[in-house]
């Protein structure tokens, strides 16, 4: 176990180094797309300051606590364009039929697919998030249990999230179109806001059916103690059946894909 | 022939409409939910909530480019071939933009009937014909402005491979400074001042306000609107022709 685990770590700092040539070797490209990423943030930050001016609280909410859910939202998102970014062409590959050689290789496939590419420009990323979200605990009264929850619902998170990826990789490779990304993306985009923001259907939709609230929205919930903690027992059911379910639709894929001709 | 290409690529079409709508449906919950209890910055409910309809429907108009392919074209070297032609650069690419223009649109028209009956918003057209009339020439305007930001953002494909960042970073800051995530009658006064000094609030804002009230946000805004024109149009064309003249046609 450990040996197979050494070795993808091994493979893994490989794809990094790989990614972070890559990304060095285009300076202008590079350096735009992150500050777009960073402009997105701010914007999106200014967005909710400008309904702070005229409203005190939303849906209960104060300003700090939005914010911290929106970067909460941002969190889950960057981590798994760290993880996963390999999916993104994936879909030009199958077309080709140029799968046949991620599928020859000794390793797992499903792992190549999706861990191939590091996003290093949402690695930096991740340091204005973590210090915002860091700046912002100082508005906000959390405690050593609302922190405890939090980090068991980010383990959940990790686990939905990679299972996420997991389904759209079958998506992507049952399709031969790798548009399926952006709109999971747009989905998690319901997360910037609280859940409360939505009609009952759509929550339940979101946390049961495809559990974007439960991946996104609820470690920063549970953070700032607007969440109950027997959610956790709510969330790690769903993880596990998304988990599972993932690995079965990917199998179902990969036996249905028919090479160069598909 | 540019409507066919695009209804070849049935799957990619129908994708960016979920995107768009899946975009609309969270804005329209959110203003929904902030103006539950009365107005909100002087707008009702109703104002907000139209304001995003608005912004789905017009948004293919003026915030969907075709011209990412231009940067391609010349990067790759099939610009050269377009060169040849016997029509205007700039309008080639421009026509070439509407089979996705206009198959987006009419998606819009439709989708938006689904989001007016699911949010319970009433309808409300300009206030009179005057108001009609400023709309639809600020819509225009608009386009016409943001084909030329547009066309001014490929010419960076003419000095190096790498136009694809600054066209991302330029989106972001189109769509938001423009007024396509949210209504900027909530900004507060300085960074409306801010937003107001820059050309991207008569990409939606502008025209979409116009729809709403009948008249201008600021009276001002004509000023810098005729001024960012000017210094757009003469800074896209002169770069273009510097740009061409350092093109060797084979890519780059």
């Amino acid at each position: 176990m450990k040996q197979r685990f050494d070795y993808y770590w091994k493979l893994w700092c490989c794809f990094l180094t790989l990614s972070l040539r890559t990304a060095f070797s285009k300076n202008i490209d590079g350096g735009s797309y992150w500050l777009g990423k960073f402009v997105r943030l701010g914007f999106f930050i200014l967005m909710m300051i400008s309904i702070f001016h005229h409203s005190r609280d939303f849906l209960g909410y104060t300003l700090p606590e939005m914010v911290l859910i929106f970067l909460t939202f941002n969190l889950i998102d960057s981590l798994s364009q760290v993880a996963f970014r390999g999916l993104y062409g994936l879909g030009k590959e199958v077309n080709r039929g140029l799968f046949d050689f991620i599928l020859i290789r000794p390793a797992n496939a499903l792992f190549l697919s999706m861990a191939r590419t590091v996003d290093i420009l949402d690695v930096i990323l991740l340091l204005p998030i973590v210090g915002a979200y860091l700046l912002l605990l100082q508005y906000i009264d959390v405690t050593f249990w609302n922190g405890l929850a939090f980090a068991g619902f980010l383990l959940i998170s990790i686990i939905i999230v990679t299972a996420f990826h997991i389904l759209m990789a079958a998506a992507i490779i049952l399709m031969g179109d790798d548009n399926i990304l952006m709109v999971f993306r747009s989905l998690g985009r319901f997360a910037m806001f609280p859940q409360e923001t939505y009609s009952t259907v759509v929550r339940y939709l979101l946390i049961f059916g495809l559990p974007i609230f439960t991946m996104m929205i609820f470690p920063g919930q549970a953070l700032i103690g607007k969440l109950d903690v027997r959610w956790l027992l709510v969330a790690t059911v769903v993880a596990v059946v998304f988990w599972g379910l993932s690995l079965v639709v990917w199998k179902q894929a990969v036996q249905q894909y028919s090479s160069a001709s598909s | 022939m540019s409507i066919k290409e695009e209804r070849q690529r049935k799957l990619p079409l129908v994708l960016d409409r979920a995107i768009a709508l899946l975009m609309s449906f969270v804005f329209l919950s959110v203003w929904s939910r902030l103006t539950a209890n009365g107005p909100v910055a002087g707008f009702t409910q109703n104002e907000f909530l139209l304001y995003v309809l608005l912004a789905h429907v017009f948004r293919p108009l003026v915030f969907l480019f075709k011209y990412r392919v231009m940067a391609n074209e010349i990067i790759s070297g099939a610009f050269a071939a377009v060169l040849t032609l016997p029509i205007s650069v700039s309008w080639y690419y421009y026509w070439r933009s509407w089979g996705e223009r206009g198959l987006a649109f009419a998606s819009a028209c439709i989708e938006v009937i689904w989001l007016k009956a699911l949010f319970d918003v009433h309808w409300m057209w300009p206030e009179s014909f005057r108001a009609a009339l400023l709309f639809f020439g600020l819509l225009m305007v608009a386009h016409a402005l943001t084909e030329i930001f547009s066309f001014f953002m490929n010419t960076v494909a003419f000095w190096t491979t790498q136009a694809g960042g600054p066209r991302f970073l330029y989106d972001w800051i189109a769509e938001f400074m423009g007024g396509l995530y949210f209504p900027l009658w909530l900004l507060g006064t300085t960074a409306w001042s801010i937003f107001a000094l820059m050309p991207f609030v008569h990409f939606m804002y502008v025209p979409n306000y116009v729809w709403l009230r009948g008249t201008l946000p600021a009276p001002s805004l004509v000023l810098a609107l005729g001024v960012w024109f000017v210094i757009s149009f003469c800074l896209a064309r002169a770069l273009y022709r510097k740009g061409l003249r350092e093109y060797s046609g084979a890519g780059l």
